[in-house]
């Protein structure tokens, strides 16, 4: 009877410490994260996906007036499979800080991006579309968002 | 079971390293396939592929509006004429307005406005008062302006001009008539000349706001001729919006124009109560006022703040789909009243309101004799989920018939919240009550979770269900099956 209690004592212990490694491996796997300068991937495998945006395209922003238009493309240049389930695009400076130009800030426009959700094979790319807007806010002067580079940052998740 | 030692009268048994490299072998595999399970179940998706994520940046240019150029003024007699080059760039200007800049001072001109842009590129800057003025000329692109450079100065040395012989008074109540406000045409003094009445009849003149408060406005008889003095006098002048640093303005072709001195517009006596903020509210159901503060002011006729002796403001309420009148006070968390005081001197006063039911009410405060007004439409919302209400529709449940328990998640109130939480439910009675159907978990929707389909397959007394939620204390109910 001794017997049997150990040997199911080391089926158990081995049984746990083998969970442990296997979920340890299965906790890294979903823990792939994302800061605004900076990529941090818990597997080689699970390589950060890039994203590349083309050029802006129409009249250049005015309030109230038309939009611009861009298209990005986001590729996996890992070798797994990589879900891409949103693309979010906000305006930003570059170390993540709000941005604003004197009274002019994000609140001065509208920002939206359509991409399809979808997994990516190895080296496999979607695009998406960015579209950007200044508001015309009326009784707000918005002469400090005259002439100004507007910032975006987009995030892949 | 192997025993421990051997000889040759027993039967044949295995070798006891064997015995060994057997049992691990066996554990091994058990554990093996433990470890391929809880990978199959646990981590079988992180294996089809990797959650993915990443950065990207980019910029976008604005525009911009340019403003006018080369804007130039050229004296015409008592007028001004003023001339600019439109703005250039992809922005172009829905018009322009013109100010005329005179010292320290500045004045729109040429009957334009922020509000009222032109859509040309020169206008006249008629019945220009004697002096030294310059002009700039802002484009306007909806909420974007740019202004340009001031002109050349010019100055208005006209033989003629308009004085007012009478200035109107240094305060005027809103919405009364100014009457008798007399102007003249005179030749303009010059050194130790004083100026001269003109005695010519049958100039028209014509009378306007000078400076003024935004949405100030000039109503009656705006244009006078003059007699056979040479003397045009206005009656029945109106403004209805209180302010201070009005002038009157005075112009006629000709004749270089003539601004009043400043006065004040002041409220008339107060004749109803608004409701001055905000337009409606939303609040959270509560013992204690949370809901505002909500300002009631007291106004004339035409709608500017008015003082007046002390007033008592009588505070009620048309309860829409709320089940139960709520309550107010003076200060957030402050004891019930039924009115509160507008003090002598004070155009207002604030109170807060407090319901523990959700809804949608209608707060009408009122001073008895004044004008009533629309009061301000609240709503009450759940408060934080707080607790849950477990029930089954329909008790004792029958053996063999499928039935429901549905738990909602309420406030403290027991107002159902929009909570989306996940509800367990489980059954925790006799061990001779299997319900059919339990446990389960499920997502509420709009604080609601209903458990359909269950079912118990004989008659059993000392059932029990408990509904447990993150964070709530659980609830059981305790039922029989017949």
């Amino acid at each position: 009877m001794g017997k049997t209690a150990g040997r199911k004592k080391r089926i158990i212990i081995t049984t746990a410490a083998m969970l442990a490694i296997g979920g340890g491996a299965a906790f890294a796997y979903w823990t792939s994260t994302a800061t605004t300068d900076k990529t941090v991937q818990s597997t080689a495998d699970s390589t950060a996906i890039t994203i590349s945006v083309g050029a802006f395209s129409g009249s250049q922003l005015s309030p109230g007036g038309p939009a611009q238009t861009a298209t990005f493309t986001v590729a996996n240049p890992g070798t797994g499979v990589q879900k891409v389930s949103s693309v979010a695009a906000t305006i930003l400076n570059a170390d993540g800080t709000a941005w604003a130009a004197g009274t002019c800030s994000k609140d001065d426009f509208e920002v939206s991006t359509t991409v399809v959700p979808t997994e990516l094979s190895a080296a496999q790319s979607v695009t998406g579309t960015v579209t950007l807007k200044m508001i015309n806010r009326v009784d707000v002067n918005q002469n400090d968002c005259k002439g100004v580079a507007v910032p975006l940052h987009f995030l892949a998740s | 079971m192997f025993r421990s030692t051997s000889s040759p009268q027993g039967p044949p048994r295995p070798r006891w390293g064997l015995v060994l490299f057997g049992r691990l072998l066996r554990g091994t595999a058990l554990a093996g396939i433990a470890f391929a399970v809880s990978l199959s179940s646990g981590a079988g998706a992180a294996l089809a592929y990797w959650p993915a994520s990443g950065t990207g940046s980019a910029t976008a240019a604005v525009a911009t509006l340019i403003p006018p150029t080369g804007v130039s003024a050229l004296v015409m007699a008592s007028n001004v004429s003023v001339s600019w080059t439109a703005s250039a760039g992809a922005v172009a200007p829905t018009g322009y307005y013109v100010t005329r800049i005179t010292g320290s001072t500045s004045a729109f001109a040429c009957g334009s406005s922020p509000a009222a842009p032109l859509t040309t590129t020169a206008c006249t800057d008629a019945s220009v008062p004697v002096g030294a003025h310059s002009y700039v000329v802002t484009a306007v692109h909806r909420s974007w302006s740019a202004a340009s450079p001031a002109s050349n100065s010019v100055t208005i040395a006209s033989l003629f001009e308009l004085a007012f012989l009478s200035q109107p008074p240094a305060t005027v109540t809103a919405g009364s008539t100014v009457a008798g406000l007399r102007v003249q045409l005179q030749t303009p003094g010059a050194g130790l000349l004083q100026p001269a009445p003109l005695r010519t009849p049958g100039v028209q003149v014509r009378l306007g706001l000078g400076s003024h408060p935004a949405g100030g406005a000039l109503t009656g008889e705006l244009t006078a001729t003059t007699d056979a003095f040479g003397v045009a006098t206005f009656g029945g002048l109106i403004i209805e919006k209180a302010g201070i640093g009005y002038t009157l303005a005075a112009s006629s072709a000709g004749y270089s124009g003539a601004v009043s001195t400043n006065f004040s517009v002041t409220a008339g006596p107060a004749t109803q109560l608004v409701v001055a903020s905000p337009a409606s509210l939303t609040g959270v159901a509560s013992s204690t006022a949370s809901v505002g503060p909500i300002l009631v002011e007291r106004r004339d006729a035409w709608g500017n703040p008015a003082v007046g002796e002390k007033a008592t403001v009588m505070l009620s309420e048309v309860t829409g789909s709320l089940s139960v009148p709520g309550f107010f006070a003076v200060t957030a968390g402050g004891e019930n009243i039924v009115s509160v005081a507008i003090q002598a001197g004070s155009t207002s006063t604030a109170f807060y309101y407090r319901n523990t039911k959700t809804g949608w009410t209608t707060l009408k405060p009122s001073i008895p004799g004044f004008a009533v007004p629309d009061g301000i439409s609240v709503e009450v919302r759940a408060g934080a989920p707080n607790k849950l209400k477990l029930t089954i529709a329909n008790l004792p449940v029958l053996k063999n018939e499928p039935f429901s328990a549905t738990v909602s998640i309420a406030d403290a109130f027991d107002n159902q919240t929009q909570s989306t939480a996940l509800v367990s439910l489980t059954s925790t009675g006799v061990q001779k009550c299997r319900i059919n159907g339990a446990p389960v978990t499920l997502a509420a929707g709009n604080g609601l979770v209903s458990f359909d389909n269950l079912s118990h397959n004989g008659k059993q007394t000392g059932c029990e269900f408990t509904a447990a939620s993150d964070g709530l204390p659980p609830v059981h109910l305790i039922f029989d099956v017949v």
